[in-house]
């Protein structure tokens, strides 16, 4: 009798872990889709920027045609872009591409004293950060996905019910992949 | 993340619980007090009973429970009112990328906290965070921090006063002010009304005299609770706080510099507030208890010492102090002031004589007037055919040709805007030092609010020419400038009468702008609003920024 007892006990207890556990995972995979639209929202605030932008900084470029064409292309690309993995990397090439207009931009000094560019670069020197902020918190939350997902005991319920693992936000950029080269002499 | 959304929740209650438990105990104690001492008076003999005892103590919570609901109620408005924070002004640059700060940290947080962005009105360097139970949380943040901070600093104290936020720190801090401190606040005020600005006691008899004594009798008490309280505001938060925030910026070393920069500058001791000393970034009254190390600082002050602060978040950068000292001490430098390039003019019937360079030139045609490029509204033009002579500014047609060649993209005049008072060009709005101003292209004259100018007085961006230090050093003692201001400004005949303010249409004098300097301005005596000419602006600012640097004192002494 006692046995038995004993075995139901451990048998409830085992079920109400399995529930704990399951539901633990479901929050944190929707924490990792909140992170993720967090992520949208600021993207989006930047492709409505950067028209602004290039009107306002056509008229003292002139010659850089190409750096402009650059980004208007690389900003329809993103837009474009549907799958999550096309996306990153859509919107990690848009962020070089701006990246090389304002360093293009170091070169005209009529351009930088322009109160109406001085401040379409201060909104975009924040969205810049929003973003890299709500892909840091991005990752974060998917990292603790992951892990709980690859962990034991919670690896058992994952597997059973089908949780796949997220993916990261990985910045593609060859330059900041590329080790620092140090040279002892 | 270490800290889920069940941990700190657990951990702001039992911290809001132990708040509670100090006032039920802070009653009990007062109220024995009195029970005490009135039977000691009365020579009452007979032990109180278990009943009696038990309705003290049920006293005691009721007061201590109506004590907490007034004081909690709209806790963070009434903060906000005792450190004098006002909104942002939408215009103004710096206050942008404060706004902008804010929300990106909003942004590393998941989202979770909507911070309302504030601003203190004061040269002095520091920041605070507050929450109520509402869900309300607000940042506010001095303008001499706004003006003296970059981007990555400004970005490491609003992470460390997010991190605050996100903890309950702030809540609870909050309700710790609201409960103590912001009485203290007031009660301060209130016995000043005793004694006068010497410092002299007023005696007051009858009632009035009964009030200073309540008056004491509660200040002493909210002082001991506050002593006692400020065991449970462990200075190990500001360590945690420190950390989340590089969590969330991932700078170590800007919050490093943020805080070297406010520990070296005047953090505000003595203005308003400076008594809720434990919501601020770091301690306002810079005390000596705070800079200890060792166990009773440990218990007794509200802020770790900053040098401990910074070598931890240096750890975090692997950065030695040595390097972080060098890096600190290279020179910050200012930016050259420009100034807006002149814009070529064009166009038109009637013929002028016009006086340049000594001399009567002409009679010329409107358009060969607009091709001399040292016309100014000022200059003097007679018509040809006509003895009358007056300023350029003054004849409609040449008018327009200036208001084209110095207007804002050779735009045509809009009607309705603001005109110079003496060019009677229209004004375009510039930014000077992150501030909106309404100047004259041709004088470069400008209109300016008392508090833009506080605001301006703050920042120290630009660099100032030669030309306004050999101005300022024209200038008199500020002992004999005091003397003369006063003097004029009490004179009656300052009014000028064809002026109206432009804002608000009230009458304008002649003044100087403040007792110690001999700026002159053109005020609008109900607003406020002030007509600075040509570098008046700048030299204020250059006077008041040398008198800083000699550490003499910096109060603007409205006139």
């Amino acid at each position: 009798m006692i046995v038995v007892l004993v075995i139901v006990a451990i048998a409830l207890a085992l079920v109400l872990w399995f529930f704990g556990a399951y539901n633990g995972l479901v929050r944190m995979r929707q924490e990792v889709k909140s992170a993720w639209s967090q992520i949208d929202v600021q993207l989006k605030r930047r492709h409505d920027l950067i028209p602004n932008l290039v009107e306002a900084v056509k008229g003292y470029m002139g010659h850089e045609r190409q750096t402009l064409e650059n980004v208007i292309k690389a900003r329809q690309q993103a837009i474009d872009a549907s799958a999550l993995k096309d996306k990153i990397q859509a919107e990690n090439f848009l962020t070089q591409t701006l990246r090389s207009l304002f360093a293009v931009s170091e070169r005209y000094p009529d351009l930088k004293a322009n109160q109406n560019v001085m401040q379409l670069q201060e909104e975009l020197t924040s969205t810049e950060n929003r973003i890299s902020f709500a892909r840091q918190f991005y990752n974060d939350q998917t990292m603790r996905l992951n892990t709980a997902i690859e962990s034991v005991p919670t690896n058992l319920v994952a597997g059973m019910t089908g949780f796949a693992k997220s993916e990261f936000f990985e910045i593609e950029d060859t330059a900041h992949r590329a080790a620092p080269a140090v040279k002892f002499s | 993340m270490p800290f889920t959304f069940v941990e700190i929740e657990e951990h702001k209650t039992r911290k809001l619980v132990l708040l509670f438990a100090v006032l039920v105990l802070l009653y009990i104690v007062s109220i024995i007090a009195l029970v005490w001492g009135s039977r000691l008076i009365l020579g009452i003999e007979r032990q109180p009973s278990l009943g009696e005892a038990f309705s003290l103590v049920c006293i005691a919570v009721i007061i201590a429970a109506l004590h907490w609901a007034v004081s909690t109620y709209r806790l963070v408005d009434r903060v906000l009112t005792a450190i004098l924070a006002k909104p942002l002004d939408p215009t103004d640059t710096y206050h942008q990328r404060l706004k902008n700060i804010i929300e990106e940290v909003s942004v590393a947080t998941g989202g979770r906290y909507q911070i309302e962005p504030y601003v203190m009105p004061t040269v002095a360097m520091n920041a605070c965070a507050v929450a109520d139970f509402s869900g309300r949380a607000a940042i506010a943040v001095t303008e001499g921090c706004l003006a003296r901070l970059n981007r990555a600093q400004l970005e490491g104290v609003i992470g460390h006063e997010a991190a605050h936020i996100a903890s309950g720190d702030s809540l609870s801090r909050s309700v710790f002010c609201g409960l103590f401190e912001l009485h203290e606040e007031a009660l301060k005020r209130l016995t000043g009304v005793f004694s006068d600005s010497a410092g002299r006691r007023v005696t007051i008899r009858g009632r009035g005299g009964a009030l200073i004594l309540f008056v004491m009798a509660v200040l002493w008490v909210t002082n001991t609770a506050k002593r006692l309280a400020e065991l449970c505001v462990s200075r190990e938060q500001e360590y945690r706080a420190d950390a989340t925030a590089v969590r969330l910026t991932r700078n170590p070393l800007g919050l490093a510099e943020a805080l070297r920069l406010i520990e070296t500058h005047w953090r505000g001791i003595g203005t308003d507030g400076d008594s809720l000393s434990t919501i601020f970034i770091l301690d306002p009254g810079a005390q000596y208890l705070s800079e200890q190390d060792g166990f009773f600082a440990d218990w007794f002050s509200t802020h770790p010492p900053t040098h401990r602060r910074i070598d931890a978040l240096l750890g975090m950068a692997h950065l030695s102090i040595a390097n972080f000292n060098e890096m600190m001490a290279l020179h910050h430098g200012k930016r050259a002031r420009q100034l807006p390039p002149d814009k070529p003019g064009e166009v038109p019937s009637r013929r002028w004589s016009v006086w340049l360079d000594g001399t009567w030139r002409g009679p010329l045609t409107l358009e060969q007037l607009a091709g001399l490029e040292s016309l100014t509204p000022e200059s003097w033009l007679r018509p040809d055919g006509e003895q009358a002579v007056k300023p350029a500014s003054h004849e409609p047609s040449v008018l327009a040709v200036l208001q084209r060649r110095y207007g804002h993209a050779g735009q045509a005049p809009q009607p309705g805007k603001t005109e110079c008072p003496n060019c009677r060009l229209q004004l375009t709005q510039v930014l000077y030092e992150g501030v909106p101003l309404d100047a004259c292209p041709a004088c470069r004259g400008c209109y300016v609010m008392p508090d833009q100018v506080s605001r301006i007085l703050a920042r120290e961006e630009y660099a100032f020419s030669d030309r306004i230090k050999r101005l300022a050093a024209t200038m008199p003692t500020l002992s004999v400038a005091g003397r003369i201001t006063k003097r004029f400004n009490a004179w009656p005949g300052n009014r000028m009468q064809h002026r109206q303010c432009p804002k608000c249409g009230s009458g304008v004098v002649r003044k100087f702008f403040t007792n110690q300097y001999l700026i002159e301005v053109e005020q609008c005596w109900v607003c406020g609003l002030a007509w600075f000419d040509k570098d008046e602006l700048e030299l204020l600012q250059y006077l008041y920024e040398e008198a800083k640097a000699k550490g003499q004192s910096t109060f603007l002494e409205p006139a």
